[in-house]
């Protein structure tokens, strides 16, 4: 690959932030074009969302309810036999008179015909932002709803404006209420799957490959998980995560409650899955399981090789640049890297070291996060060597931070593997950087950021159906996907030719 | 898939199930959408923004850009006008647009934040303006919260001057290819328009040039302020177009004609005679064949369209417009829900199902909910509206004409319009194949015919 100008081809580079100061790290600065999303979204998005068998009412107006219906993560779970509730999407849809006099009777109301209409086992209420303001108790109406109907109501105070995040209040609950209340017996290897990012079919290639080897899943949280088998999460022996950031306190407090290690896991890539697995095996000290684990990769290897190695021949020598965010970054670089591309990585989002937490950060950074603090009890040291932040290109033009140039320091570097890694560049500096660089192919994540895109090269969309990557098939879903981007014939006409210099 | 639905009819009082509207600051952000140079501010947690601009991305299937107030906590306690300053200070900064089109969420408007107050103390340049508008998510939908910034807009920008024998032209919350297909109209009947919103040529484009460079289409703030010296406003929609059109009235004295959208026969013959009366032109004769064609389509098909019965649901304006153009060509407009509260709604319905002497069920506000315990009961042919319905026409196994906002698993939707002769054609066309793709597929295997 072409590394700009740092001159040592094939060494460990990356182009850093110079001086940066306390103050440009504060992480929402009103006004700023920000991403992200907030507690009720993680928290019934990211984790209760995905639970089969959990009723979701939304306390409040009827937009939360409307815009969280139906998202990417809501798949159904057909292996499941309880209740499933995931084509609904239930909400308490307060008015004007209930956000003044308060809306907990029309919350006990709905509790009542949401019971009659469905039959819940379990109903989980998610607050949304006037409900923290006008001070509805949720917690003991679920509680008087509890011993009134015979079910289990959990309440998450996920109002909006809270720094607590979302996945955090609700995996708190969960742990709380819902783990350790099972007495179903587990298999001779129990694990439990938690993390975000995964749905659909790789939680059905997660479970291929675990039931091959013999492991027993006993719970799945963030991923295509029900709310029975949850209850059994602490019979598990191991905790493997996949996400780096939202459930690294979770796991944590799991160990020391229910005395579960821990382990993390990642699924894209072969490198990764491969050394995952093997990990694993380790981890139980088995010679069975470590038998079964080098017989599936030598033959899930076998499998996709050639296949690979074909597509490898045709993407020889291609150039890619990512202009994703730091978490998809990671895992396209990890497929890049399975067919031997060495991926340019411009990130611009929010980057966090692996096993740190946002709300680590967020108590550290946030002047003002008193609730924060209050629900902090892991503390995490701000590693600010590799702490990046999503401001604009030009904010950081005004707080005159510098970039330049570091080859000689390789160790440094902590991206996974031999790749450039450049965060905040001007705008001018991204077209210098792709003028030198004469990518063949984008990823174009937060394009809308870089006007520098060339409009003339191809740039990398995934088909909304079968997006996920994960596992051994996804090296190769990926690789065909890579392929059809470069071949796509309709680069050709992307430019008039009364335009054409 | 939506199994649980009772067949016998439960009564609710207050849950809502699977909404069919989402909340103000979503419609207020596409009125924003449809000025020139202007950025979206939602005043309000980081979550609001995100939400609804997902939504909007995927039925336009291209990302916009929409800034955050990021109220946290603190905001909850001490108000959230500071942050709002220091907001519109960083967006006048970084991004230099022309207009900011400052909206509320429920947060700040329970909190009571006086946004007024706080941005009329802002020191303005020249050529730079803001805009806010009041829209709190407990109240109306996102048809309201469009017409609270429509009309928000025009109070704080119209100002009357010279005349300029142009006509307003308030297209309501309609896609891109509508507000073209209106202003292809509006320029084939010899009238002078201003059109606004106009969200023709904001989506749809590729990578822009420079950073801060925003798209080409909108309606630029000039020709806002220009909107008080025109000479009438034809405003579509009553829910999504009346306020702005009174408040011009208001401050300006621009007579209104308050319209139901231009989609079907009838709905575009009161628009086209509007026109003719305004310009004082003969109608085109380009609009004359393309009526003709309608014509003859509704003739050739009508064996196949008579006395079908439709489920429409969406947005009110949307879904009264294409009942009218359903009874109009011998289908049954059985059941309409909208989200949106208002009793227009069910009054407008009543006066069409009577006109036609048909009956039907309308319903405002109501969600899919209700109109699934109505199929229960009684199934109809066809479900029009959006992309909520998917899981309806599943459960139910009955075709769905994506019609309205928003439609996010189809390609090319906004872009083409449904207004105009040509968009009932287009409709007409959705329409028929659904049915007959449909009745070919129950159709007996020996009796399938190549006609």
């Amino acid at each position: 690959m072409v590394l700009g100008n740092t001159g040592q081809p094939g060494g460990r580079h990356r182009v850093v932030t110079g001086e940066r100061t306390v103050d440009s790290l504060i992480m929402d600065v009103p006004g700023i074009l920000c991403k992200h999303g907030c507690s009720y979204m993680a928290c019934r998005g990211l984790v209760l969302t995905p639970i089969s068998g959990v009723l979701i009412i939304t306390h409040g107006p009827v937009g939360c309810a409307y815009y969280s219906w139906g998202g990417n993560r809501q798949r159904y779970q057909p292996e499941y036999y309880g209740p499933d509730y995931y084509s609904y999407s239930l909400s308490t849809s307060m008015n004007e008179s209930d956000v003044i006099f308060g809306g907990e009777s029309r919350l006990k109301q709905a509790i009542k015909e949401a019971v009659e209409i469905f039959k819940p086992p379990v109903i989980a209420i998610c607050s949304t932002c006037p409900i923290g303001l006008i001070g509805d108790d949720v917690e003991s109406i679920a509680r008087e709803a509890e011993e009134e109907y015979g079910i289990q109501v959990l309440s998450f105070s996920c109002e909006g404006f809270r720094s607590v995040p979302g996945y955090r209040l609700a995996t708190r609950g969960i742990m709380d209420r819902v783990m350790g209340s099972g007495e179903k017996p587990v298999g001779k290897y129990p694990i439990n799957v938690i993390g975000e990012l995964y749905n659909g079919s790789r939680a059905r290639e997660i479970t291929r490959i675990f039931d091959r080897i013999g492991y027993d899943i006993v719970a799945v949280l963030m991923g295509d998980g029900n709310i029975d088998d949850l209850r059994n999460a602490h019979k598990a022996h191991l905790n493997l995560f996949t996400s780096d950031k939202a459930v690294a306190d979770l796991i944590e407090v799991m160990q020391d409650r229910f005395g579960i290690s821990r382990m993390g896991f990642n699924f894209i890539g072969m490198d990764n899955i491969v050394n995952s697995l093997k990990n694993m095996a380790e981890i139980f000290a088995s010679p069975e399981l470590k038998d079964r684990t080098e017989a599936l990769i030598s033959e899930e290897t076998g499998k996709i090789k050639e296949c690979l190695d074909d597509c490898k021949n045709q993407l020889k020598n291609k150039v890619a640049v990512l202009f994703e965010d730091e978490f998809v970054s990671r895992h396209y670089q990890a497929l890049l890297y399975d067919l031997d591309i060495n991926p340019v990585a411009i990130g611009h989002e929010l980057i966090c070291r692996s096993g740190q937490n946002e709300l680590s950060f967020l108590s550290n950074m946030e002047s003002n996060g008193s609730a924060g603090k209050a629900y902090n009890e892991v503390h995490y040291g701000t590693d600010f060597e590799h702490y990046h932040i999503s401001l604009p290109l030009n904010l950081y033009d005004r707080i005159k931070t510098c970039v330049e140039v570091l080859g000689e320091n390789p160790d440094a570097s902590k991206t996974a593997y031999e790749s450039l890694l450049i965060t905040h560049l001007s705008q001018g500096q991204v077209e210098q950087l792709l003028g030198i660089i004469q990518a063949d192919i984008y990823f174009p994540g937060i394009k809308e950021n870089f006007a520098g895109i060339s409009k003339e090269a191809c740039f990398f969309k995934a088909d909304d159906y079968r997006f996920d990557y994960g596992g051994f098939d996804g090296a190769v879903r990926f690789a065909r996907d890579l392929l059809m981007t470069m071949n796509m014939t309709g680069w050709r006409n992307n430019t008039a030719p009364w335009k054409k210099t | 898939m939506l199994d649980w639905t009772p067949n016998e009819r439960v009564k609710r009082q207050v849950l809502c199930i699977n909404p069919l509207a989402g909340c103000q600051p979503l419609g207020a952000i596409y009125a924003a959408m449809g000025m020139h140079a202007c950025m979206p501010h939602s005043h309000g947690s980081s979550g609001c923004s995100r939400y609804q601009k997902t939504m909007l991305k995927r039925h336009f299937r291209q990302s916009l850009k929409v800034t955050s107030s990021v109220l946290k906590e603190s905001a909850a306690i001490f108000g959230g006008e500071g942050s709002l300053q220091t907001a519109i200070n960083n967006i006048f900064e970084l991004y230099d647009p022309e207009i900011i089109a400052v909206h509320t969420t429920c947060l700040s408007e329970t909190i009571g934040d006086d946004i007024k107050a706080c941005l009329y103390e802002y020191p303005l340049v020249e050529g730079k303006y803001l805009i806010h508008a009041n829209t709190p998510s407990y109240t109306g939908s996102h048809i309201t919260g469009f017409s609270n910034m429509t009309s928000s807009a025009i109070e704080c920008l119209a100002t009357k001057r010279v005349p300029n024998h142009k006509a307003a032209i308030l297209p309501g919350f309609v896609n891109p290819g509508d507000m073209q297909e209106i202003k292809r109209i509006s320029g084939l009947m010899g009238c002078g328009y201003i059109m606004f919103p106009d969200t023709c040529g904001v989506f749809g484009q590729r990578a822009v040039e420079k950073i801060n460079q925003y798209p080409a289409g909108g309606t630029r703030a000039a020709d806002i302020i220009d909107l008080g010296n025109c000479k009438k406003t034809l405003a579509f929609g009553k829910f999504s177009s009346e306020a702005a059109a009174i408040r011009l009235y208001n401050k300006c004295g621009v007579p209104f004609e308050l319209m139901d959208l231009p989609i079907g026969i009838e709905a575009v013959d009161r628009f086209v005679m509007q026109l003719k009366c305004l310009s004082g032109q003969d109608v085109a004769g380009e609009l004359d064949d393309e009526r003709e064609q309608v014509i003859d389509v509704i003739l050739d098909a009508y064996p196949v369209l008579y006395n079908k019965k439709v489920a429409l649901f969406g947005d009110p304006d949307i879904v009264i417009a294409v009942a009218e153009f359903l009874a109009s060509v011998g289908m049954i407009p059985q059941y309409t829900i909208t989200g949106t509260p208002g009793a227009y709604f069910e009054e407008r319905m009543k006066q069409i199902l009577a006109n036609y002497n048909m009956d039907g069920m309308a319903k405002a506000p109501a969600d899919l909910f209700d109109l699934q315990q109505w199929l229960k009961k009684e199934p109809v042919d066809l479900l029009i509206g959006n992309t909520h319905g998917k899981l309806l026409a599943r459960a139910e196994d009955i075709p769905l004409v994506r019609v309205g906002f928003p439609i996010m698993d189809r390609y090319v939707q906004s872009n083409m319009p449904v207004v105009g002769y040509r968009g009932a054609i287009r409709l007409l066309e959705m329409i028929l194949n659904s049915l007959m793709e449909r009745m070919e597929r129950d159709h007996p295997e020996n009796d399938l015919v190549f006609i």
